[in-house]
């Protein structure tokens, strides 16, 4: 017999209160956490893909469904553009830099992404192995896609995860893996990069920096049929550019020129992410209330289990007291038993909320594709579960609290 | 002297004082307080044992005074010393036979605590009834829990509440004996409040009280 066996006893004598209580921390916590690990990641990595990047511009569509698709990869492109007109706007004098984008293909479920080396450059990340690619149909893979060097693979034509890999088939070409990216937490390490003519060429195209570049694949595609609106000509086309200009003032004005004298749109990635954040924010608000609210209402229900508890077996802590339990002792009892039910269902719910993140991490496309992580701990998160045992300590100590004024001799004096 | 008190008084109402004549039990003396019902016999008890607060006075048990300002030393010479009797048993319904006694041995920080309350339950004949819940047991058997919890940690006072006012002659005799069995084995001082006229043989010290 210790104390904890008095502490398990009481709690056993009232289970289903208990379990109440614990069902309700447990909700609560649970969606409060799926939700701040949610929302941690899609902060942390829109943060992290759209550094530096000032404007993007695509074909002539939803603004943010290009910077979806060009900057985080997780949506379709709104089409393609003509590159004699992206090239008109990479010379233009308030460009810094830009970068090309051609998309079309995947692999393993992993975006084939014809581009330059400025891209990874960009970023800031370097080779874990091998190099950069010296000719078309040679890649250089992001670190998540499981590709080392040396490995030869086929393109697959659509750009989303497809469950059926048959797809991949040779129309769409067969790469060479020269180089590994080290990981670097952002949105290449799930891309599968190569020079901007593997693209065009596979889609049967004019090769932009190889012109002499002759490939089997460019007559093989000549007839071949793109639903997503290819042209078959010769001319060759991009999907969009990625650009960083040299001051706030092309920030704010290369845009609005490029939508206003081409076909072209521009989209400005700090807008279209806080049109993104206020449609989200609507469902994030709702989500956090009622996580919130579940918490409170555990405090409560944890509270009010003991306090009924209490009124019952008032004759129960006057006898404990009676033979020699200090009210400090029976107050920490009493307090045990509310961290107790509390931290179990704090526990529990993390360790549901981290489940149930780490399904929809791997079964959600979103998530997935974004390379959600479970292996975080948002600030967040820390606040919540200090607010839960805060909640917890409070709902255990005002019950407590009433058995340090128990006048032991009356308490005992009246009837069971 | 195992128990002493000096001008004890109480005031159960505004305006109105309970005062007490003083008390001097040498140990291993006994002490029955008899008197009617609402004479003050059970809060003088409840003086005695430190469960409840003059008014003014003092009390001191072994030379050491009650400080009722000191919840932590008042409740440890209660765990170390005292036993109680309660006159509605009052056992922890919650818990099994053998916590319920337990609970005794906790409160004092006792060690051996299962064996010690299996020996004591054995020799009431209670030793099949360990694991059962105090709520299964009859009002006797019950009321042989409440005296083994009040006595398993060896006190050297016990404290009993009427005790044998809802017994039968011989039921009152046979719990008066196992008290008073403890007391004089063990050199511990029985103190009794109770209005049951009965039991006055086993006593060398009454108090009878009146309002």
């Amino acid at each position: 017999m210790t104390d904890l066996s008095l502490i398990l006893a009481s709690l056993r004598a009232r289970l289903f209160s208990c379990g109440l209580s614990f069902l309700l921390t447990f909700f609560g916590v649970m969606l409060a956490t799926v939700l701040v690990l949610f929302v941690y990641h899609v902060h942390h990595r829109f943060e992290a893909d759209i550094k530096g990047i000032h404007v993007v511009v695509g074909a002539k569509g939803s603004p943010l469904q290009i910077i979806l698709s060009s900057v985080y990869h997780v949506d379709m492109p709104t089409g393609n553009i003509p590159y004699a007109s992206a090239q008109k706007i990479m010379k233009n004098p308030g460009v810094k830099q830009a970068i090309p984008l051609a998309l079309g293909d995947s692999a393993h479920g992993f975006r084939i992404v014809g581009t330059t080396k400025a891209y990874a450059d960009h970023y800031d990340i370097a080779l874990a192995e091998g190099t950069f690619w010296d000719a078309p149909f040679e890649a250089v893979v992001g670190a998540d896609t499981g590709l080392k060097t040396g490995d030869q693979f086929q393109g697959a034509h659509g750009l989303m995860p497809s469950p059926d890999e048959a797809d991949a088939d040779e129309d769409h070409g067969t790469y060479k893996v020269v180089g590994v990216l080290a990981r670097s937490g952002t949105v290449l390490d799930r891309l599968i990069l190569t020079d901007i003519d593997s693209v065009l060429i596979i889609h049967g195209q004019d090769p932009v920096n190889y012109k002499n570049y002759k490939h089997e694949h460019e007559k093989k595609h000549h007839d071949h049929h793109h639903d997503h609106g290819h042209d078959h000509g010769s001319a060759p086309e991009i999907t969009a550019l990625l650009l960083t200009v040299k001051s706030h003032l092309h920030h704010i004005n290369l845009p609005r020129s490029i939508n206003r004298e081409s076909d072209l749109q521009a989209a400005h990635p700090p807008t279209e992410m806080a049109r993104l954040y206020g449609l989200m924010g609507m469902g994030q608000k709702t989500a956090g209330f009622l996580s919130v609210f579940l918490v409170l209402m555990a405090a409560l229900s944890i509270f009010t289990g003991l306090a009924n508890s209490l009124e019952n077996r008032l004759g129960d802590v006057a006898v404990l007291r009676a033979i020699g339990f200090s009210s400090r002792r029976v107050m920490g009892l009493i307090l045990c038993e509310a961290m107790f039910l509390t931290l179990i269902g704090l526990l529990a719910g993390l360790a549901g909320g981290y489940g149930v993140y780490a399904l929809l991490a791997t079964h959600m496309a979103p998530l997935s594709a974004s390379g959600a992580s479970v292996f975080v701990l948002p600030p967040a998160l820390i606040w919540i579960i200090i607010g839960v045992v805060v909640a917890g300590f409070v709902a255990g100590m005002i019950p407590a609290w009433r058995v340090r004024h128990l006048d032991i001799a009356r308490q005992l004096s009246r009837a069971l | 002297m195992m128990l002493r008190t000096r001008r004890l008084s109480l005031m159960p109402t505004p305006g109105q004082i309970l005062a007490f004549d003083d008390l001097d039990l040498p140990i291993g003396e006994n002490l029955l307080i008899l008197g009617k019902s609402g004479c003050g016999k059970s809060t003088f008890l409840n003086m005695l044992s430190g469960l409840l607060r003059p008014a003014s006075g003092n009390i001191s048990f072994e030379d050491q005074a009650y400080d009722f300002d000191d919840d932590h030393i008042l409740s440890k010479i209660r765990a170390q010393n005292f036993g109680f009797v309660f006159q509605r048993l009052h056992l922890l319904g919650h818990l099994t036979t053998i916590n319920n006694i337990c609970v005794g041995l906790l409160a004092s920080n006792g060690r051996q605590a299962r064996s010690q309350a299996l020996s004591y339950l054995d020799s009431f004949g209670l030793g099949d009834k360990a694991d059962v819940k105090v709520s299964e047991l009859s009002v006797g058997e019950a009321q042989r829990v409440a005296i083994i919890r009040a006595l398993v940690h060896t006190p050297k006072i016990i404290f009993a509440d009427e005790p044998t006012s809802a017994l039968d002659d011989h039921h009152a005799d046979q719990v008066m004996s196992v008290l008073s069995d403890y007391s004089q084995k063990h050199k511990a001082s029985l103190i009794v409040a109770t209005h049951d006229a009965r039991i006055q043989p086993y006593f060398t010290h009454i108090r009878n009280m009146t309002r």
